[in-house]
């Protein structure tokens, strides 16, 4: 912006109303640099910088300015209904930095509503970070696959995969069947009846068979029936 | 106090201005200097407009190539001249209108400070005097009384800490603006010096007093929002921040002061300070 010799009250409006939003802040992508497990909270490197400015609002093209490392902020994990999904945090990882519009300083530390004290707004104190893919580097990720949802670690680990149809386990193209623990309980008891209750044909080593099966089923004594069921406890599925 | 016999010193940079008032040289009569010193409370630059007439051709020259030097300025009565202005060169263009050259120098204190970014960040909870001290680091200005007053400062919940981490970014101004918001603290650049005062607080408690014995030359006036108005022969106790009661025919009373406008001409009649300020609480 140039002035022929003073600005306009228009002009005027626009670089104070510039003035303003550059420092109001609202997301900006980061970097972790430093992770605190216990307290789920980062040390966090802006990775974008501030362009600096001269009084007319035109852009000083020599100089630029980086953010200072915002320390300690928390870092969210999906929630909700008492249910939550928790992804491990570490050095390097890319998280997009969200800025509250008011402190949240008393909030993190009562868990209340609250006053803040600190009265700065769209402040990069009041920064609290999620960990995401880092955007420079989606196009590049193998791992996305289209029309599924994935759940996995990048460079090839196992995934689980979700689409209209079928729930894959680790990859997201697996083809060969899980078993389901009540068709396999129903299929073990049957080869069980049919070794613990065939007619014992003579001199054909089947009655033998047949006495093994009962003392291992426990039918036998010792007894009592110890066969167990091949279903998980936690893991349900159709 | 002796209300005669004008002081006034002028120091650019290094150089003192020489033969301003009783030492005007014999070879330059017509040297003088009238200024005008803006100088208050607010956290926007206390400014001098300082005119020089018929400054040497060396001394305008060297004026105008100076760059970002201090200018300061003593004016007072009767052999005292204390410092009433203390700022950095912003200007000093030179204009000749028949017979004499006006030289105007323009100034700022704290112009450097108020432009300063800054940049910290602290990890743990932190308390308020490290913040001020951090921001006033960055601009590169004294801590004078600002950690003192800091220590005693509290935020609307009553505390003195940042419960978690705490940064600050962006202008240093801006920054100290947003940080003292929440407390009962304003500031200002005083002489190149941080300077703390608790909301409608004064630097000191003992007052000033100003009675026409002592140079008040007019009976104080009170406009409509309870501002205090008074004019004073030049004394450079009249400062923002202290306490003043000014005793005259109609009564006694006492302000502190917000704003200090200081009117001075080597040559001509003016040599005074206006001072504005609201009612000091209990005093008046």
């Amino acid at each position: 912006m140039s002035w022929d010799i003073w600005p306009t009250f228009d002009e005027i409006v626009e670089v104070a109303l510039a003035w303003f939003q550059r420092d109001l802040h609202t997301a900006l992508p980061g970097r972790v640099v430093k992770y605190n497990a216990a307290e789920k909270t980062a040390n966090i490197e802006v990775q974008v910088k501030r362009l600096l400015y001269f009084p007319d609002g035109s852009v000083d093209t020599s100089r630029t300015e980086a953010f200072p490392i915002l320390p300690r902020v928390p870092v969210g994990q999906p929630a909700g209904g008492g249910y939550f999904m928790h992804m491990p945090v570490a050095v390097g990882d890319f998280v997009w930095v969200h800025v509250a519009e008011r402190s949240l300083d008393r909030y993190r530390r009562y868990g209340r509503a609250d006053a803040p004290a600190d009265e700065r707004l769209h402040h990069l104190q009041h920064a609290f970070a999620y960990p995401m893919f880092d955007p420079a580097k989606m196009r590049t990720v193998a791992d996305f696959v289209e029309n599924k949802l994935v759940i996995g670690k990048a460079g090839g680990g196992p995934v689980i995969a979700v689409d209209e149809n079928h729930v894959n386990l680790g990859d997201a193209a697996a083809t060969a069947a899980v078993s389901r623990a009540d068709k396999t309980d129903t299929e073990i008891e049957r080869i069980w009846t049919l070794l613990t209750s065939w007619v014992v044909s003579p001199n054909d080593g089947g009655a033998a068979l047949q006495a093994a099966a009962k003392l291992v089923r426990g039918i036998a004594p010792p007894g009592p029936d110890q066969v167990q069921s091949t279903a998980a406890t936690k893991v349900k599925a159709t | 106090m002796e209300l005669f016999g004008r002081e006034c010193r002028l120091v650019v940079g290094t150089r003192e201005l020489r033969g301003l008032t009783k030492d005007r040289p014999a070879g330059n009569p017509g040297l003088s200097v009238s200024f005008r010193v803006e100088r208050s409370l607010g956290s926007d630059p206390n400014t001098a407009e300082i005119q020089v007439v018929n400054l040497s051709e060396a001394s305008r020259r060297e004026l105008e190539m100076h760059e970002k030097v201090s200018v300061r300025l003593d004016a007072g009565l009767g052999g005292r001249a204390p410092t009433i202005f203390l700022g950095e060169l912003r200007t000093a263009p030179s204009t000749y209108e028949a017979p004499n050259w006006y030289t105007v120098i323009s100034s700022g204190d704290g112009d450097t400070a108020l432009k300063a970014r800054a940049a910290a960040s602290f990890q743990a909870q932190v308390a308020l005097p490290e913040i001020i001290e951090a921001i006033a680091k960055a601009m590169g200005v004294g801590i004078g009384n600002a950690l003192t007053v800091a220590k005693k400062a509290k935020f609307s919940d009553g505390s003195n800490v940042f419960l978690e981490s705490a940064i600050i970014t962006g202008s240093a101004k801006d920054e100290l603006d947003r940080v003292l918001r929440g407390t009962n603290l304003e500031w200002s650049v005083q002489d190149g010096v941080l300077q703390l005062l608790e909301r409608n607080q004064p630097v000191r408690q003992e007052a000033v007093l100003l009675t026409k014995e002592s140079g008040l030359v007019r009976s104080p006036t009170v406009d409509r929002d309870g501002v205090i108005s008074a004019r004073s022969l030049m004394n450079g106790e009249l400062v923002p921040g202290v306490i003043v009661t000014i005793r005259s025919v109609t009564g006694e009373r006492t302000l502190r002061v917000a704003r200090a406008v200081y009117i001075g001409d080597t040559a001509g009649n003016d040599w005074y300070v206006d001072i504005a300020g609201k009612a000091y609480p209990g005093k008046s």
